[in-house]
């Protein structure tokens, strides 16, 4: 037999052959001190690939994982809370409105011949009156998130992923029909 | 840690126990870390990059096949990671599918080498093929580490790169091969 192809080295290492051609490897190694020097060299570099260090890692790095896990977890994507930020600050005008009795934001700004001082006292009264109300918004509004993200993760993990598809679709359905409904009522046009 | 203790941990996370994906982390931050630790170079960046894998796989673990080996879509998510940062960098890299004969190497009948293993004591001989890695090409030395460090088997790795079994072998080979000829050149 002539000499051993190094691929066939790697193979006979790993155990990787036939029994046959193991064998008649074998045969040929305790014949030939070239190759079995090579295969002896490729076992020594082979162990000391295998045992090469571990990196080293921080001993908190599964709680720091987690802890950036929680973090994105709590975030809200932008648009929504762009769109939340938008509807909270409409209800808040319409209950400053409301709440204000007269000194609206309104006659705040119609109100200046009052002089500075007035001026100035009522704007913080209104400001403080809109700080309270856009704080207990945006603590009714993040409980509201933070429940509903509850019921979806609570309800996906429940089913099955058909069933999950089948209501994205009817969802759609609903939304689509909907849309076209309102569509047909709103737009001009003849009514049948 | 086996298979389907695995599998249970997967379960519960999506049931929303986040404790349970922390037992998997801790099961893989070591090998996740060696294997991107020796492709990035960086200790800082290779550890911002290991939690850059825990976290993509935690929003993504819906998607993941229970079909598969948990550690299989874990290294498959590293190597994805590491291959943008290769893009980055625009480090050239080549196809593990390209001919062998490409690179200029061959695997036939050993020559009339010098014998470099037997220069060295063993933890000297892992100093040297440490410093080998750094030079090894980054598909080459990904496959190297997934086989020598990380202990995967051929199939897995198979599998992670969506090539043929014996495609990979054969790069395992010419990258340890390679490996010895950096350490001929440098001793």
């Amino acid at each position: 037999m002539s000499c051993v192809k190094i691929d066939e080295i790697y193979a006979y290492l790993d155990n990787d052959l036939l029994p046959g051609r193991r064998a008649d490897i074998e045969s040929h190694l305790a014949l030939c001190p070239k190759c079995r020097e090579a295969v002896e060299e490729r076992r020594r570099l082979g162990e000391a690939s295998t045992s090469l260090a571990d990196l080293e890692l921080p001993a908190d790095f599964s709680s720091r994982v987690m802890a950036r896990i929680s973090r994105l977890k709590s975030s809200l994507p932008v648009w929504l809370t762009a769109a939340i930020a938008g509807l909270a600050s409409l209800g808040l005008l319409c209950l400053l409105i409301i709440l204000s009795g007269g000194k609206t934001a309104f006659t705040l700004v119609a109100g200046f011949h009052h002089g500075f001082l007035a001026y100035l006292k009522n704007a913080t009264v209104v400001l403080a009156k809109a700080m309270i109300l856009l704080a207990s918004a945006g603590r009714i509004l993040q409980t509201l998130a933070r429940v509903l993200a509850k019921c979806l993760s609570l309800l996906t993990a429940l089913m099955s992923p058909e069933i999950q598809a089948l209501i994205v679709a009817l969802t759609m359905a609903v939304f689509i029909g909907l849309y076209f409904g309102v569509r047909k009522k709103l737009l001009p046009g003849e009514k049948t | 840690m086996n298979e389907e203790q695995e599998k249970e941990l997967i379960r519960r996370t999506l049931r929303g126990e986040p404790k349970a994906f922390e037992a998997l982390i801790r099961r893989y931050e070591h090998p996740i870390m060696n294997y991107i630790g020796r492709m990035v170079g960086e200790r800082e960046q290779a550890l911002d990059f290991t939690q850059e894998v825990f976290i993509r796989a935690y929003a993504s673990l819906r998607s993941y096949e229970p079909r598969y080996r948990f550690s299989t879509w874990l290294f498959r998510i590293a190597s994805n990671l590491v291959i943008d940062h290769w893009r980055k960098k625009k480090i050239a890299a080549f196809s593990l599918s390209q001919p062998l004969e490409d690179s200029g190497l061959t695997l036939d009948v050993p020559d009339d080498e010098p014998s470099v293993a037997r220069k060295f004591e063993l933890a000297e001989l892992r100093r040297q093929v440490e410093r080998a890695l750094e030079k090894l090409p980054v598909p080459l030395r990904e496959l190297f580490v997934w086989r020598h460090v990380n202990g995967l088997s051929y199939e897995e790795m198979a599998e992670i790169k969506k090539l043929p079994v014996g495609t990979v072998k054969n790069r395992v080979y010419q990258a340890k091969e390679t490996v010895r000829r950096l350490l001929e050149e440098t001793s």
